[in-house]
């Protein structure tokens, strides 16, 4: 029964979350939503935006509303593996004894902005990604792990690409989603410099816990999908692979490299939140197609026809989704 | 499964029968019609309740294979309501997981069911009226077309058909064959209707133009002639009644007499002449059994009972029963005369008057083939009862129009095996007054012709033919 109220106050839930969202960040509703699907799904972002608009305030204000530490860490050029998870140092204790001490990184917290990846070198990166995925830091023989539920907001600029260091596609596959930040529409500037004019700080309170979070996962997890549903799912994954015998002519004409099998986890996990969060039990095609660029378009990559003819990974992944639909029905 | 699913299940049950319904009454319809429609453009006369059977039988057929073709299956009526009502794959979410347990699920299957039981029926749509209605529509349009359509519809061809006039040698040789008929020894009353028959056609014939309204006129005289003889002639009905006894001796003479055999029938007659008589003591009962039965088979019949042939059965009859009425007084002797009597008289009536039937018949079979030589009319063009049959003999020659021909002509004369005498025909014979095969007597006129010739004063030439002519009808000639 407790349960059952907790489903049913599942929509309830995410829409406190957006609301006090709302008092912080203007606009952005389809990032907001895609992200909160991400934290609940227990996923990671990778976020594509120009400085300024609203990356670092939108995780903060996030941090705040779901009353988890956050923390933000700028990549450099210079920066060090152990500046992100920590390292051991040398302390006097009281005694005036020296001993080591583990001293934590930017990266112990719930909520992580690592602030344009691209900019950190391979290994640093390497390091940061690590952690993403085992949410756990080793360091010289010691395992520190990291508390739940634990998200990254990953950032990368996309002009000044010039002394960066792009993230391997492998890596790439690590994110659940890759959204893309635009500048605001004139009506969203205009509430942002308003809203920036009284005051710079956040003011969006606490709605949820981490243990809440970790409860709607649960949750999210047993929201059921028929076979039709995940069959397409599927195929929409596989239609992205053009080596395959039985594939898409979008993938064969426009695609160099598919998506792994981690992208079809993905779609059906934030698929089933998604549903809960619009107030629905099941998944359904709509939930598939809405999620199907933010879990795909950073795992294509596109070959050469594609861009000669203009064509951009959104219109590629939009093109496998028609066709998907098509051959189902 | 949930109410509300139910609810509108039901609906498209209720659709599903009434498509299979519309369907399967308008394939029965239009079966029935189509084949209504080709019998009697091919001049067939369609026989109602068969095509009442046939319809049904079809309607049947089509509306339960429809039924299942339309009946609704719950995925795929899911799939229905899903796209119809926007519901964003609920309902086959919901029938996907109604045997599953869980919070989600138990909620998803109760919100499904609750949109499902307030989406009024009418918003579920089941009937596209316009696709069904083409069907019925046609059918009917058969149905119309095949009713309306009169029967031998090719014989009123737009231009009337091929052109046609009356030859002279036509004329001349239906001319002929009114004479012919005229001067034949048919019975009186056939006769004059079967030359009021040719003398008709002669006449409708001058007039006409096309070959379709010539051959239906002579078809129609064919069928006129074929029903005076069936009027005229008994021997079918008489032989057949006589064959329902159950005695195998009447059996025998049944068929003899339906067969046209007058050789079998005047050998019948004698045998049956000879079992009567064949003791005193037994006499009276044997001519009473064979009255009795003989009057239980004619009971039935009907036939013109001023018919000659079914009179002299029927004196015949009466006779054996003067013999059982009469007193004790009546001497056996006395009996044995009146039962001789009765046979004499019975051996001359009856085969005289199957006799002039099987004269009829060979005269009527004359007619119907000059008339379908003359005109060119073949025996697939006639209505299947009129086509021309094979004969019979009741004086072993001409032929008669029954199939039940049991017996094969008998070889007269003399002889037998490969031999063929000269005719089987019975022929009155005189001196013992009474119908005899012509082999039977042969020897005595040759005796008497033979023994003239050498007594009298006859040409050598004469004498010759005359000894071939008799020597060819006394030993036969090989069947080649």
């Amino acid at each position: 029964m407790e349960n059952v109220e907790k489903v049913k106050a599942f929509n309830e839930v995410i829409v406190k979350v957006k609301d006090e969202l709302r008092k912080d960040v203007v606009g952005q509703e389809d990032i907001v939503e895609n992200v909160i699907i991400a934290i609940i799904a227990g996923g990671n972002v990778l976020l594509e935006g120009v400085p300024g608009v609203g990356k670092t305030r939108l995780v903060r204000s996030l941090g705040r509303v779901l009353n988890l530490p956050f923390s933000r860490i700028q990549f450099t050029p210079d920066l060090m593996p152990s500046d992100v998870t920590g390292t051991d140092i040398i302390e006097k204790d009281e005694n005036g004894n020296m001993k080591k001490v583990f001293r934590r990184g930017p990266i112990f917290a719930n909520l992580v902005l690592a602030d344009e990846i691209n900019r950190a070198t391979p290994k640093t990166q390497s390091a940061m990604l690590e952690v993403m995925q085992e949410h756990k830091v080793t360091v010289a023989n010691s395992t520190y792990k990291i508390s739940e539920p634990f998200f990254v907001l990953a950032t990368e600029n996309p002009i000044e690409q010039d002394g960066t260091y792009p993230l391997p596609e492998a890596q790439m596959d690590r994110f659940m989603f890759k959204l893309l930040m635009k500048f605001p529409g004139n009506d969203e500037l205009v509430d942002i410099v308003k809203m920036t004019q009284v005051t710079m700080e956040e003011t969006a309170s606490a709605v949820i816990d981490g243990e809440t979070i970790l409860e709607m996962r649960s949750i999210a997890a047993t929201v059921p999908v028929i076979d039709e549903v995940l069959d397409y799912a599927i195929r929409l994954i596989a239609n992205t692979h053009p080596e395959l015998e039985k594939t898409s002519e979008t993938a064969k004409k426009y695609v160099k490299y598919g998506a792994s099998p981690r992208a079809a986890q993905a779609l059906i996990t934030c698929a089933k939140v998604r549903a809960l969060m619009n107030g629905n039990y099941n998944v359904s095609y709509a939930d598939i197609d809405a999620l199907a660029k933010p879990v795909l378009r950073h795992r294509i990559k596109v070959n050469y026809n594609a861009v000669s003819e203009g064509l951009g990974v959104d219109e590629i992944v939009d093109m496998l989704v028609k066709e998907t639909k098509k051959a189902s029905k | 499964m949930t109410n509300g699913f139910q609810k509108i299940k039901r609906k498209f049950k209720r659709n599903a029968l009434l498509k299979c319904s519309i369907a399967g009454a308008s394939f029965g319809i239009l079966v029935s019609s189509v084949l209504v429609f080709i019998q009697k453009l091919l001049a067939i006369k369609p026989n109602p309740l068969v095509y009442i059977l046939i319809g049904l039988g079809v309607a049947c057929a089509v509306g339960t294979v429809t039924y299942f073709l339309f009946a609704p299956k719950d995925k795929r009526l899911a799939k229905r309501l899903d796209e119809d009502l926007g519901l964003d794959e609920k309902v086959q979410t919901m029938l996907a997981f109604e045997d599953k347990e869980g919070d989600i699920v138990q909620l998803q299957r109760e919100n499904t069911n609750q949109i499902l039981s307030e989406t009024p029926l009418k918003k579920v749509k089941t009937v596209t009226i316009w696709k069904h209605i083409i069907l019925p529509i046609l059918a009917v349009a058969m149905a119309i077309t095949a009713i309306l359509t009169p029967l031998k519809i090719i014989e009123q061809s737009p231009n009337g058909g091929e052109e046609w006039a009356l030859s002279a040698w036509q004329k001349a040789r239906l001319e002929n064959l009114i004479e012919t008929v005229q001067d034949s020894n048919m019975e009186t009353q056939p006769k004059t209707q079967t030359v009021e028959e040719l003398e008709s056609l002669l006449t409708s014939l001058q007039t006409v133009d096309k070959v379709p309204k010539m051959k239906s006129l002579v078809i129609a005289t064919i069928v006129g002639v074929n029903n005076i003889e069936n009027e005229a002639n008994t021997y079918d009905e008489i032989g057949a009644a006589l064959k329902t006894s159950e005695r195998q001796d009447l059996q025998r003479l049944g068929t003899a007499i339906s067969t046209l055999n007058g050789l079998t029938l005047a050998q019948e007659l004698e045998a049956l002449h000879t079992k009567i008589g064949a003791a005193d003591e037994t006499l009276k009962s044997e001519a009473g059994a064979v009255e009795s039965e003989i009057r239980k088979t004619l009971n039935a019949l009907n036939v013109d009972k001023d018919d000659g042939l079914y009179l002299a059965v029927v004196a015949w009859t009466d006779g054996h029963k003067q013999i059982v009425e009469s007193g004790a007084e009546t001497t056996a002797e006395e009996l044995r005369l009146k039962l001789n009597e009765i046979y004499q008289t019975a051996n001359l009536s009856i085969i005289e008057t199957l006799s002039q039937q099987d004269v009829n018949v060979g005269v009527f079979n004359q007619v119907v083939s000059e008339l379908m030589m003359i005109f060119e009319i073949s025996s697939s063009e006639l209505p299947s009862g009129d086509r021309p049959q094979s004969g019979g003999n009741a004086g072993g020659g001409s032929g008669s129009g029954n199939d039940d021909m049991e017996d094969k002509p008998a070889d007269g004369g003399l002889g037998s095996g490969e031999v063929v005498y000269g005719s089987d025909d019975v022929i009155y014979y005189p001196d013992e007054d009474r119908y005899v095969s012509y082999g039977e007597v042969l020897n005595e006129f040759y005796a008497k012709v033979s023994g003239q010739m050498i007594d009298g004063n006859v040409s050598e030439a004469l004498m010759q033919y005359i000894s071939d002519y008799f020597a060819k009808l006394y030993n036969g000639s090989e069947k080649e």
